[in-house]
């Protein structure tokens, strides 16, 4: 029996477990090893770094035939260092109509000979689904960008550049608009896209956006962001009137996810009620507004709507709940749980929580009879300490399958003070902290565990007398033989050392 | 409980609950697509693996037969191997011919969650090893000449993990 009477599938599986470093060295073992770590199952996944960006070069060696079977690479460039060589193997390559490549990046200082060597043969790499382009300074011709299989497209251009596309599969965008000539680009390809992830770094373009048509348009993501160095001046021409009866609000019907997120509370509430017209609508994520009672009853007017996340958003107004009978995963806003009391809201099985109150005995009592039906439970940023009466009703949620608690600090004996919930399956504590007695009751309280993820935490024991007994994570994997139990990152720290 | 005779490549007749021998894909679509009924006296031949191996796998589908349908896991990207349970840990402390034997048996009987494990386990026999330790660990001879594997070591200079 040796290693290598594995067929390659199972070769796979094992080197599917190693990370990128050990998967170098495994391809020096044997030439059989490496022929499947430099195969296409692994090269799909992988990436080809060029990195010619200041003085450490990577590229020198690198020959036509190894670029050509690359699927995926990414050009970190600067003028100062293009080469003979390298415009030679690139050229080569890119315009001998055989280059694999499906997926490239380019990063660069500036429009420089290899810019637009790469640019200008677009067009011949005729396996290519994804380009991303961002650039420091302007690309003073522009850029045109030809591709009969492009298919995904990133744009970030820090200063001014003319982009024109003739990309006729193109379906996803991601752009960020700094400048009028990239709402202009959106405006000419909008109604071919299905995904567009947009970043506005200057409030100014935003309105725009209402005059383009997106008849294909399933995905939808802003994100807005100030940027200190770029004129900030709304102009009212651009923001009013919108108009109703556009062809945004005709096409927008299709839309089914749709992403605000918007850190500086800059999104003016008249562009939000315009996507009411977005009646097909079934993810929303609308992150730090102020949830005024007009974007509740806007948020209430989306009767498919499944996911819902409030996350960062400040409560305003005490009289609209969420009427919502279709939803099943929530991200809780803050200070919220009376906004809930609503009996809508059973079909939820996902809840994202935090909370602020201090006692929080009656806590899961309240979630259990808001959300009769939930499976999967995180509880997260709480405010003060998970305290220890806060799991004294968790098997009220008859359905949990998952407890996730993160980010917060945690009481020692909060499932000392929980009753047994035997259809748990899976739980996690993610960077929280606590003392070590907290692992002690896990085992008890939890009988069908069949993951336990202990990450990032700390836990730690301060030990009065030095012979108390303390459980260790081996010792918890001992007394849970079937569970998984994974304690990445995570630690215990006694302070035995001192003592003695 | 029904049971049905599993036959080792040795000649063994392993009376199996069905239950349990159905924790492998290849018995289970052997039994629907050949219509096997319980009562029957038939044998389902496993020409692949010995008796001794056939006996580990089934204590292993024994213990686990009751395990739940997994989570689906949200992180899939990133690949653990430090999770593996301390009855699985203890199951395969065995030689490494059975532990390679196991690996070859849970793949042609497609058990995924024995497959899963005994791949953990070898995968964390290579984890942080030079190419030589390798080589010895799991006796398998350099077939590179000497300039082959200059240029692999090259290659691997320019690559990144995504």
């Amino acid at each position: 029996m040796n290693f290598n009477s594995f067929p390659n599938e199972v070769l796979c599986s094992i080197f599917d477990y190693l990370p990128w470093k050990d998967r170098q060295r495994v391809s020096l073992v044997c030439r059989r090893w490496n022929a499947i770590i430099n195969s296409d199952h692994y090269l799909r996944g992988q990436k080809l770094v060029l990195y010619n960006y200041n003085k450490a070069k990577f590229f020198s060696g690198v020959e036509v035939e190894l670029l050509n079977r690359q699927k995926n690479i990414a050009f970190y460039s600067n003028a100062m260092f293009d080469t003979e060589e390298l415009l030679d193997t690139i050229g080569r390559s890119f315009s001998g109509g055989s280059a694999m490549v499906r997926s490239l990046s380019l990063f660069l200082r500036s429009e420089h000979r290899l810019a637009r060597l790469v640019v200008d043969n677009i067009p011949n790499l005729r396996h290519l689904t994804e380009l991303k382009i961002s650039a420091n300074e302007g690309l003073t011709n522009g850029v045109l960008i030809d591709s009969a299989s492009l298919e995904k497209l990133n744009i970030s251009f820090y200063q001014s550049s003319v982009c024109q596309l003739v990309t006729p599969r193109l379906h996803t965008l991601h752009l960020t608009v700094r400048y009028p000539s990239e709402m202009e680009l959106i405006g000419t390809i909008s109604a071919q896209l299905v995904e567009l992830k947009v970043s506005f770094i200057s409030k100014d373009h935003v309105a725009k956006l209402f005059r383009c048509d997106f008849r294909s348009l399933k995905t939808l993501n802003i994100s807005l962001k100030n940027d200190k160095y770029i004129a900030y001046s709304v102009s009212p021409v651009h923001l009013r009137p919108l108009e109703r009866e556009a062809i945004f609000a005709q096409t927008i019907v299709g839309l089914e996810t749709l992403r605000i997120v918007d850190i500086c509370n800059i999104f003016d509430i008249d562009f939000l009620k315009m996507f009411a017209y977005a009646k097909s609508l079934k993810a929303l994520t609308i992150n730090y507004f102020k949830l005024v009672s007009e974007v509740s009853e806007l948020i209430n007017g989306f009767k498919g709507l499944e996911y819902l996340n409030l996350e960062g958003c400040q409560r305003m107004d005490d009289s609209k709940r969420l009427q919502l009978p279709c939803l099943q995963t929530l991200v809780m806003p803050y200070k919220q749980l009376s906004l809930f009391s609503a009996t809508q809201l059973d079909t939820l099985t996902t809840l994202y929580y935090n909370n602020t109150t201090k006692d929080q005995t009656l806590l899961i009592k309240k979630i259990a009879a808001t959300f009769t039906n939930l499976s999967f439970l995180c509880l997260q940023h709480f405010d003060n300490e998970l305290d220890r009466n806060a799991l004294l009703h968790l098997n009220l949620l008859t359905k949990l399958r998952v407890l996730v608690i993160e980010n917060m600090s945690v009481s020692s004996s909060v499932f000392e003070n929980c009753p047994t919930v035997p259809q748990l399956q899976r739980l996690v504590t993610d960077t929280i902290v606590s003392e070590v007695s907290m692992l002690d009751m896990i085992p008890a309280r939890f009988p069908s565990l069949q993951t336990l993820v202990i990450s990032n935490c700390f836990l730690y024991l301060i030990l009065e007398d030095s012979g108390k007994h303390y459980t260790t994570f081996d010792e918890l994997r001992r007394q849970m033989p079937c569970c998984r139990i994974s304690t990445k990152d995570s630690t215990i720290f006694t302070n035995t050392a001192k003592q003695s | 409980m029904p049971t049905i005779k599993l036959q080792s490549s040795d000649g063994e007749i392993f009376d199996t609950d069905v239950q349990i021998a159905k924790c492998s894909g290849t018995i289970k679509t052997m039994l629907e697509d050949l219509g096997m009924d319980e009562g029957d006296d038939e044998v389902v031949p496993l020409p692949n693996v010995n008796s001794a191996i056939l006996r580990k796998v089934l204590q292993w589908a024994t213990f686990h037969k009751d395990d739940p349908i997994p989570v689906e896991d949200d992180d899939s990207k990133e690949k653990r191997t430090d999770d593996i349970s301390s009855w699985d840990a203890d199951f395969l402390k065995v030689d490494q011919g059975t532990l390679f034997e196991l690996i070859l048996a849970a793949n042609y009987l497609d058990i995924k969650g024995l497959l899963d494990v005994t791949c953990k386990t070898v995968a964390n026999m290579i984890k942080g090893k030079t190419p030589e330790e390798i080589r010895k660990t799991f006796n398998i001879k350099n077939d590179f000449t000497p300039a082959e594997e200059e240029q692999v070591r090259k290659e691997n200079e320019w690559c990144e993990e995504k």
